[in-house]
């Protein structure tokens, strides 16, 4: 496997997303605080979230999530690499993947943080979520 | 004057459901929010001091004179600060007797249908009815009363189902859900995946995969099973696929002298076996989508600007999947000193016709025999008659 600094997999990653999501991306009214996220073309919907998503800004990141959902989506790519999520954004986050599992979306975790990922284990709700840990695996993803 | 802040919807009744308006203004028919999810440790409502914070929103049914924290069973005052309700397991959360209480066990008293849409629990679910065709349901550990129709039934535990699953139409292994070209050995659409173990009465057409042992009491006909422990059947196994890693025992018949051929086939992981069937279906796909892109992009100037990201994108995709492949079957080769320990117990009747691949060995059986041990020596799959008592 060729070695891959981080720096390369995000310009590979926005490059993708660019082809994929193509000139019809949407920013999100919130891009300026914690969030950015993008509704595209192909079916597919990529959201990235950073700094501390905690109680205090939780409506905002549960408008942010269900914001990415378009009546065409059937999959919803979650970056949560730069995040820190408390237990009750966690539980919005369950609620968003329980909407998405009733509207047969297929939603996926990118790379999410150290401290997600233990969360999520210490909760035994790892196995819930579907992750993605490479650019190979978004390739995968996305639809033709 | 105190105001109780719910996190929740406090009235929330799950006897008068219907399709649930998202933010973004979409309804889903087969999502009625059925269950409110909570995980340990999530804020479920909070005491606001109304003199300190006047202007805050309020519901007449949750002002108090007095400081008042409903806390029920599984709910605790926070640590940190003691005017908010936490969970203290995963759950659903509810109002009991005017208490904020957190269940662990969703009862589904009834059919899982048009009446209660697909569920995604955190915890664990009881269905006290059958699982509908077209519904899915996904929690930790699940028991199921009734039958399981054609749906899609995943646990990171343990499944029981007490009547049995019978399944239906094919379908393809890709996960794309546009159209796929036709691949050989489809999957069945009904799909019920254990993390733990599984255990029911018979399957018919239905495709199993758990990580642990798989008990079928009675038949297993026409299915496609992969095992990532030990497979016991009690009645028949005629046709479909066994994929399996460990010890595989039917003490009915095995095979028929019609229809479809029984396989079984040990030695390697089967979940990773899996994962190359899939991987291969794409390829498949994406051949035939970059033939189709090449074919649109050739006609003219336009045309091949319209195609290019699409034909770029099903290229880079493409080079992934075989990318995969080949790091796949490198595995793959590495596990074959498992196979050596893999058996398949027949106490019944082998018919002929029965296909069994150990390792790198494959044997198909010619005459109808019974009470045979198969297992893999100096790469060949051979057989021998169990002893008597």
């Amino acid at each position: 496997m060729d070695d891959v600094t981080n720096s390369d997999v995000l310009e590979g990653l926005s490059d993708l997303l660019t082809l994929s999501l193509g000139e019809s991306k949407s920013g999100s009214p919130y891009a300026c605080r914690s969030f950015s996220a993008y509704s595209g073309e192909r079916h597919t919907a990529y959201g990235r979230f950073h700094d501390r998503i905690s109680l205090s800004n939780n409506t905002e990141f549960r408008s942010a999530l269900y914001g990415l959902v378009g009546e065409n989506t059937n999959n919803v790519i979650l970056d949560f690499k730069d995040a820190f999520m408390t237990r009750s954004t966690l539980g919005t986050l369950v609620a968003f993947a329980a909407s998405m599992h009733g509207r047969n979306v297929r939603m996926y975790i990118y790379r999410p943080a150290m401290q997600i990922k233990a969360a999520l284990i210490e909760l035994k709700l790892a196995s819930f979520f579907r992750f993605l840990n490479s650019e190979d695996d978004v390739t995968m993803v996305v639809l033709v | 004057m105190y105001y109780l802040h719910h996190y929740f919807e406090p009235d929330f009744r799950h006897t008068q459901l219907s399709p649930v308006r998202e933010p973004d203004g979409l309804v889903s028919p087969r999502y009625l929010g059925y269950v409110q999810n909570v995980v340990a440790g999530q804020v479920l409502a909070e005491l606001i001091d109304l003199d300190r914070f006047p202007d805050v929103a309020r519901d007449p049914r949750f002002l108090y004179p007095e400081r008042h924290l409903p806390i029920g069973p599984n709910c605790a005052a926070h640590s940190e600060n003691p005017d908010k309700i936490v969970a203290v397991t995963n759950g659903y959360v509810f109002y009991n007797e005017g208490l904020i209480s957190v269940k662990r066990l969703l009862n589904v008293r009834g059919n899982l249908g048009f009446h209660t849409g697909n569920i995604f629990f955190v915890g664990d679910v009881a269905v006290h009815g059958d699982v509908q065709t077209g519904f899915a349901l996904q929690a930790a550990n699940i028991l199921v009363k009734g039958h399981i129709e054609s749906s899609k039934v995943k646990a990171s535990g343990d499944i029981v189902c007490l009547e049995g699953i019978r399944g239906s139409d094919e379908s393809t292994f890709s996960d794309d859900p546009e159209k796929n070209p036709d691949i050989e050995m489809p999957l069945p659409k009904t799909l019920v995946e254990a993390g733990g173990n599984l255990r029911l009465p018979f399957c018919e057409r239905v495709q199993l995969r758990a990580r642990g042992n798989i008990i079928i009491d009675g038949s297993c006909l026409h299915s496609t099973i992969y095992v990532g422990g030990n497979l016991v059947v009690k009645g028949r196994l005629q046709g479909g696929t066994v994929v399996a890693n460990g010890l595989v025992y039917i003490e009915g018949r095995m095979g028929s002298d019609y229809g479809d051929p029984t396989r079984i086939m040990m030695g390697y992981d089967p979940f990773d076996f899996l994962t190359l069937q899939k991987i291969e279906s794409q390829i498949a796909y994406l051949k035939d989508r970059k033939g189709f892109f090449e074919s649109m992009s050739a006609r003219n100037h336009v045309m091949e600007q319209e195609y290019a990201s699409r034909l770029y994108l099903v290229e880079r995709k493409l080079k992934v999947a075989m990318r995969k492949h080949r790091l796949l079957w490198a595995r793959f080769s590495q596990d074959e000193k498992s196979s050596l320990k893999c058996r398949l117990m027949a106490q019944g009747t082998v018919m002929p016709g029965c296909e069994i691949f150990i390792g790198c060995g494959y044997y198909k059986t010619a005459d109808m025999d019974s009470d045979l041990t198969f297992f893999l020596d100096n790469d060949e799959v051979k057989s021998r008659r169990n002893k008597k008592k």
